[in-house]
């Protein structure tokens, strides 16, 4: 039996206009996996976690944690589960440690056992030296790590966690990324939803990348990779009419695909680099534009997203 | 039922740490209740500004040897008995008079006209009038001074037909002189001017209501009255703050995470009303405290106290639960329950205490679970006790027991 | 000016489109403004309407002579009841005061004995305060009738050197009452001011209160909007593009400034139309007092949104202080019954003085002359205000 499975999963809010959150989506998570949902805004990786985590009710679908089903049997679910909601959900006028140990109590813990276990977590974000201090008075950083601490306090089997590195400094990300893996090596199942390709890659056994509410792909990262083909990428840098330049190259012979411009940058990937690159060069040179950097690289998520969807990650 | 404890522990803690909140639950009502008792006098005694009155006597005297009448009416009104009532000055006509009134410098005018002895004596014909000239925003000063001058006249028009119909009854009695016939109604005018000031056949003495039950009439001060009013009024806030905190949770995202936990949702619910319940018990509690230790409230028997007080939190509660049930966030929560409140507390009396007393207004005052509250402490703060609070408490519970159903129901189908 | 504009522009819609806004700005002060009217008794003669429970009524000459002049007397509207049920009655407030006539008034007075009856009231009731007075002049007009119908009798006796019997007394009492029927002198009372609906009624106070109290109310939206935008970094947002904070707080207090305006005018609108208040006596002074009025609660609201740095904050303290200028200023109640002291205290605040400048144009046919003084006090406070809330007006 899986850990997590999902069966045919549908969400649509106010029918009939309104959203289809999520269709149709099916996935399995095994027992000790890390298993990453990649998307951009608006995939429907929250609303796949908030069914997960008992908050919202499918339209359709099944999904089972712990071999209890999410629709049936909530109380069960959540007894298993830790979530880190995207947001920092705490109480700003309350201590560290008061919203641990309020946390811990609605795990049903008390006493001792429940006073001894914050003392672990506490230690455990590094936050033992400020757990006096009000949450008001903490950096974005440390909410962050009280917000992830108060998932775990319950000891729990499977732990959701929902962009939980959003607007935060590279110090605060590296570590929370690190918490992740130490977790994940101590038996944790984990599930996590990110727009961030390279968290995916960093942390996931296995990642399924959503887009407007489908699950167009799953797999390991090589299985995904594979499926852009023998393709490279070309990463590059123009001086000038980036826009213009990536309109003409969209229908250069070779161009499987390629990403919006930003800032100038942007990347395509092709079947042939050393056919293409001298069409580059010289459809720059008659827009009078100067190609300043230039880069082959083995394909990668984003890649694999703009194969399946035509868009970037982040557009 | 830890959880549910846990859960009022942690939102009384919050209401505690919020100032604004402590504010409108002790300082503001506590500020009001001074400032209204100051406004309607200290102690048990009701007291006004005296109203300051311009007289003009045009009157000359009817001839030597009797006072004037104009002399007499300016006496009554410079009298020491009315003088917290009326401040009094002479002014010498009156255009004067008038003006003095229309400028503001005064709250009426007495203007007494020429040959008003003479028309109490009939040396000449016809009536005198005496002109009350007043201020049209004032009502109470300009009253005293009306009530003051129609007595006077009251007493001359009494003394003039005493005199007349003693010399009627003493020619109906065969006496023929004139002199004779003059003396006794001379005598009998200056009898009626003497004992209309001093013997009164009918008096009237006044006392406040006995409530029943109680043994002996009790005088409630003026600041305990209208603490009562602004305690019950300020209770309804004292619970929405709680009470918006189902809706700051929603917003900051712990309620959710409270549902992703294994606590269920009547459990979370159960443990903010509770909180709720608590707030609103400990501000009522304090308030009380505070006024018997600073406005010497004498507020009735410690059971019948304690029994209105919690069923005063109860519908505080149930209130404060169900206006911010039906809203959608923190701010439209405020601002509807703010709307509610004040509308409440002008139907129930939390304001105009006792100032209006007409008939229908006790009748709409029971529309409100407020006002059968205020009925409730206006007994015990006037000596009653179980028999006089059963009916306003019972109805009081009834009312908070449908609003809970009401907001349990809109919390329910929002998040259960 | 031009970002000023746009700010005015935005806070506008904004405003318009909260419903709540629509609320407090229109809705309660409406409803404040004809409940309170129709509680508050009028300040009419001709106008009935105190219910004076009277128990003890027996039957007798005497009494039944009371009674009737108690309800020929047009301010009380006299019911029969038990003594047992008065003391209730006035308790809640049923009727204003009750009066208990004793177990043998009748024989009493007619003995020409004294005899006291008891007036029961709710000793902070104003209406308590006019029926007694209207209970005392029934009183003292019976007094006299009796006063007078002895001494003629006995004056006259005396001189027959006989005893007062009682042919001689009803013949005393049937001339002594033709006389007073007919009274060479009498009180006649005229008010001041406009001859239009120149009287103190209900609607004259709580149309002027409601203008009064509300107006604070009115500017809540925006104010509250103001304390949200700074927790959301918005101000600070305006500030680093370059919005002066002079162009912001311009932009806001004319907002609320045209809120409270419309408030207003819808209040007087009403209260000239359908309550028959005479607002348009002196249309410059009203237009004057209505202005000052309005910058007034936009000076109170932009301090209270500067001070405070939370939504909770502000509100509580907007109500509290709507609640307290409310209070002191006579909105709620005129100053006139307060105790002397009290009277003095409240016109150190601005509230007393509109409600003064208000009264004085709708019933004393006060120009702009007379309102420039008290507008003179109001508009220090609002100096005053303004330049403290400038002063701690922070974006962040």
């Amino acid at each position: 039996m899986e850990a997590i499975e999902v069966e045919g999963l549908r969400k649509h809010f106010d029918p009939p206009k309104g959203p289809v959150a999520v269709a149709d989506v099916s996935f399995q998570i095994e027992e000790g996996e890390i298993f990453s949902l990649l998307g951009s805004n608006g995939a429907g990786k929250t609303t796949t976690i908030s069914i997960l985590s008992c908050l919202l009710k499918p339209d359709s679908g099944e999904a089972r944690v712990g071999g209890f089903s999410v629709t049936r049997e909530p109380e069960k679910v959540k007894a298993l589960i830790g979530v880190v909601p995207q947001d920092i959900a705490l109480y700003d006028d309350m201590t560290g440690r008061e919203n641990l140990l309020f946390w811990g109590r609605m795990y049903g813990m008390s006493g001792s056992t429940l006073s001894k276990r914050v003392d672990e977590v506490l230690e455990l974000i590094g936050l033992l030296d400020r757990q006096k201090d009000r949450l008001g008075k903490y950096s974005g950083g440390m909410k962050r790590r009280v917000n992830i601490g108060a998932a775990l306090l319950h000891n729990p089997r499977f732990l959701y966690l929902d962009e939980p590195t959003v607007g935060i400094d590279p110090q605060s990300r590296r570590s929370i990324l690190d918490k992740v893996k130490n977790l994940n090596a101590a038996g944790v199942t984990i599930l996590y939803t990110t727009h961030y390709m390279e968290e995916a890659q960093e942390l996931s056994h296995r990642i399924g990348i959503m887009d407007q509410g489908t699950l167009i792909a799953l797999g390991t990262q090589d299985e995904l990779v594979r499926l852009v083909g023998e393709q490279t990428r070309i990463d590059l840098a123009l001086d000038r009419d980036a826009e213009i330049l990536a309109g003409r190259w969209r229908d250069l012979p070779g161009v499987s695909s390629i990403s919006n411009p930003e800032d100038g940058r942007l990347f395509l990937s092709t079947d042939d680099a050393n056919t293409l690159m001298p069409r580059l060069f010289e459809s720059a040179r008659a827009a009078d534009a100067r190609i300043t950097e230039i880069s082959l690289a083995e394909p990668n998520l984003e890649m694999v997203f703009l194969h399946l969807t035509g868009r970037a990650l982040r557009d | 039922m830890m959880r549910a404890l846990s859960i009022a522990w942690k939102d009384t803690v919050h209401v505690y740490r919020d100032f604004a909140g402590l504010a409108m639950m002790f300082i503001a009502p506590l500020v009001l209740a001074t400032v209204l008792g100051a406004a309607f006098g200290s102690g048990d005694n009701f007291s006004i500004a005296a109203a300051k009155t311009v007289v003009v006597d045009q009157d000359a005297g009817a001839g030597a040897g009797m006072p004037a009448a104009g002399a007499t009416l300016v006496a009554a009104l410079q009298s020491p008995e009315v003088g917290d009532l009326l401040t009094v000055t002479e002014v010498d006509s009156p255009e004067a008079a008038r003006e003095a009134v229309d400028s503001g410098d005064a709250a009426v005018a007495v203007i007494i006209p020429p040959g008003l002895s003479d028309a109490l004596t009939g040396t000449a014909p016809g009536k005198a009038e005496i002109e009350i000239y007043k201020d049209p925003a004032l009502t109470v000063g300009p009253s005293i001074a009306e009530a003051v001058a129609e007595s006077v006249v009251q007493s001359f028009n009494g003394s003039r037909a005493a005199a007349a119909a003693a010399a009627r009854l003493a020619v109906a009695q065969g006496l023929t002189g004139n002199a004779q016939i003059a003396d006794i109604a001379t005598k009998t005018a200056a009898v009626v001017a003497m004992e209309a000031r001093d013997d009164a056949q009918i008096t009237l003495e006044q006392r406040n209501p006995v409530v029943a039950g109680a043994e002996k009439e009790k005088r409630p001060n003026v600041a305990s009255q209208v603490l009562v009013g602004m305690m019950l009024f300020f209770m309804l806030f004292g619970a929405s703050v709680p009470a918006r905190s189902v809706l700051d949770e929603h917003r900051n995202g712990t309620l959710s995470r409270l549902f992703t936990t294994p606590t269920r949702r009547g459990v979370i619910l159960g443990g903010k009303f509770i909180a709720v319940f608590v707030v609103v018990l400990v501000q009522a509690i304090i308030l009380m405290l505070a006024g018997w230790l600073l406005f010497k409230a004498d507020w009735g028997e410690p059971g019948p106290v304690t029994a209105l007080l919690v069923c005063s939190a109860l519908v505080a509660a149930s209130l404060g639960l169900v206006t911010v049930s039906f809203a959608k966030t923190p701010g439209q929560a405020g601002a509807v329950s703010s709307a509610i409140f004040v509308f409440l507390g002008l139907v129930s009396g939390n304001f105009t205490g006792t100032i209006v007393t007409s008939g229908p207004f006790a009748t709409v005052r029971r529309v409100s679970p407020i006002g059968w509250l205020m009925e409730g402490w206006s007994k015990l703060l006037y000596g009653g006790s179980w028999g006089s609070i059963a009916l306003p408490v019972l109805v009081a519970l009834g009312f908070a027991v449908v609003l809970f159903a009401v907001s349990v129901f809109f919390f329910r189908r929002r998040y259960a | 000016m031009r970002r000023t504009r746009h700010i005015v522009g935005k806070e506008l819609l904004q405003n318009l489109r909260d419903p709540l806004a629509l609320i407090f700005t229109i809705v309660m002060p409406l409803v404040f403004t004809v409940f309170l009217g129709f509680l508050i008794p009028g300040g009419d003669e001709n106008e009935s309407g105190l219910p004076l429970a009277v128990a003890g009524a027996d039957g007798s000459p005497a009494v039944t002579q009371l009674m009737e002049a108690l309800e020929a007397t047009p301010l009380l509207e006299v019911k029969t009841m038990t003594s047992a049920e008065i003391d209730e009655a006035v308790q809640d407030q049923k009727v204003a005061a009750g009066l208990l006539i004793p177990e043998g008034y009748g024989a009493a007075v007619e003995a020409g004995r004294q005899v006291t009856l008891t007036f029961v009231r709710v000793q902070t009731s104003s209406g308590a305060q006019s029926a007694r007075q209207a209970v005392e002049s029934v009183l003292s007009g019976s007094n006299m009738a009796t006063l007078a119908t002895q001494a003629a009798a006995e004056q006259v006796a005396t001189a027959l050197e006989n005893t007062a019997d009682d042919g001689l007394i009803g013949a005393a009492r049937a001339l002594v009452e033709a006389q007073l029927a007919d009274p060479a002198v009498e009180v006649a009372t005229r008010s001041g001011g406009t001859s239009v609906a120149a009287r103190m009624g209900g609607f004259e106070q709580s149309s002027k209160g409601s203008m009064v109290y509300w107006v604070l109310f009115g500017v809540m939206s925006v104010g509250g909007t103001m304390v949200l935008e700074r927790q959301r970094g918005l101000l600070r947002r305006l500030n680093a593009i370059g919005v002066r904070a002079r162009e912001i707080i311009g932009g806001k207090m004319i907002t609320m400034i045209i809120v409270t305006f419309l408030q207003q005018l819808l209040l007087v609108l009403v209260g000239r139309f359908a309550f028959g208040i005479d607002y348009f006596s002196s249309p410059a002074a009203l237009l004057l007092i209505m202005v000052s009025l309005s910058v007034m609660a936009a000076a109170f609201g932009l301090l209270i949104a500067s001070v405070f740095r939370t939504e909770g904050g502000f509100v509580a303290t907007n109500v509290i202080t709507a609640l307290l200028l409310g209070a002191l200023g006579g909105a709620w109640f005129p100053l006139e019954i307060t105790s002397p002291g009290f009277t003095k205290v409240a016109h150190v605040l601005p509230s007393a003085w509109l409600m003064d400048s208000l009264h004085g144009i709708t019933l004393k046919g006060w120009g702009i002359a007379d309102v420039l003084g008290p507008m003179g006090v109001v508009w220090i406070w609002i100096v005053a205000l303004f330049v403290v809330a400038v002063w701690r007006y922070r974006p962040d």
